[in-house]
């Protein structure tokens, strides 16, 4: 066993333990910090597979904005332990879990049968660099690159609407939304 | 010990994981942080099959898709926590079994 199959192993054992904590932890913080782990250990798998943009792509998009994103409505929810809603019983959460383990077995017969390489292929010193991967994004996948960039924009403006309008509570009868939000006010 | 088979057994692990999170919690936090873990899985896979089958010229199609799939997390973040903080400001929890009215 040499050295890139140790930390192929140890960043796997990290990404699952940081994924099993988040899943399983109570409060939303502590699932966030879990999180991290997750991450940072996704970006050393990415980066032992020969892909050194996208590992930094991981710290840096999940890691820097996601993750922070998340502590920002965590820490402006400042859940009491009231708030936190309650859990599902313990035989659903069970049931759930067998569930899960039912489709990781269905995936790992499946991807157990099937004929895949073994041996990785000896790779050009470009591969993976950021000039590669934005050389084929430009070119070959120009397009989903730019119906992604139309995704962002409406993400934006859906994000912004959101945090910006007060819902109706639902008791009130339907009354067809008044021409300026803030016309109660 | 770098196989495909261990990479896609490593991605399968970690979208399963992701699948209990969304089914099992009710906290919208948390669930959202699950359908993350998910694209992750994802992620792991795509990359993994770009090592194994690098094509020509140093141009990984996977790793592009990576990228995309990075895109499409962020706005999903960002759409989620504007839901769950204008459903909180109005409710005060943020348990996902409470969001029936959402529907209309």
């Amino acid at each position: 066993m040499n050295l890139r199959d140790f930390f192929f192993v140890l960043f796997s054992f990290l990404a699952v333990f940081g994924a099993f904590l988040t899943v399983t932890r109570r409060s939303p913080m502590y699932s966030a910090m879990s999180l991290l782990v997750f991450f940072g250990a996704i970006s050393g798998v990415m980066m032992i597979l020969a892909a050194p943009f996208l590992a930094l792509m991981q710290m840096m998009v999940y890691a820097g904005a996601i993750l922070v994103l998340f502590l920002f409505v965590i820490m402006l929810l400042s859940l009491r332990k009231e708030e936190l809603g309650g859990e599902r019983p313990w035989p659903l959460q069970l049931l759930a879990g067998c569930g899960c383990a039912v489709l990781f077995g269905l995936l790992a017969v499946a991807i157990l049968r099937a004929e895949l390489p073994r041996t990785a292929p000896a790779l050009g010193p470009e591969f993976g660099s950021p000039e590669a991967v934005g050389r084929a994004m430009f070119s070959e996948y120009v397009l989903a690159f730019e119906i992604v960039s139309v995704l962002i924009l409406a993400a934006t403006l859906g994000a912004v609407v959101l945090a910006k309008k007060h819902l109706e509570p639902p008791a009130a009868e339907e009354t067809p939304a008044p021409p300026h939000g803030e016309a109660h006010h | 010990m770098i196989t495909l088979p261990n990479c896609l057994l490593l991605s399968a692990l970690l979208f399963a994981t992701g699948v209990f999170g969304v089914v099992a919690r009710r906290n919208a936090l948390i669930v959202l942080m699950s359908v993350e873990l998910m694209l992750n899985g994802v992620n792991v896979a795509f990359v993994a099959f770009a090592r194994f089958y690098p094509g020509g010229a140093g141009a990984p199609a996977g790793h592009v898709f990576v990228l995309l799939t990075m895109a499409v997390a962020a706005a999903e973040a960002a759409v989620g926590l504007a839901i769950v903080l204008a459903w909180f400001r109005n409710r005060k929890t943020t348990d996902t079994d409470e969001m029936r009215t959402m529907r209309w």
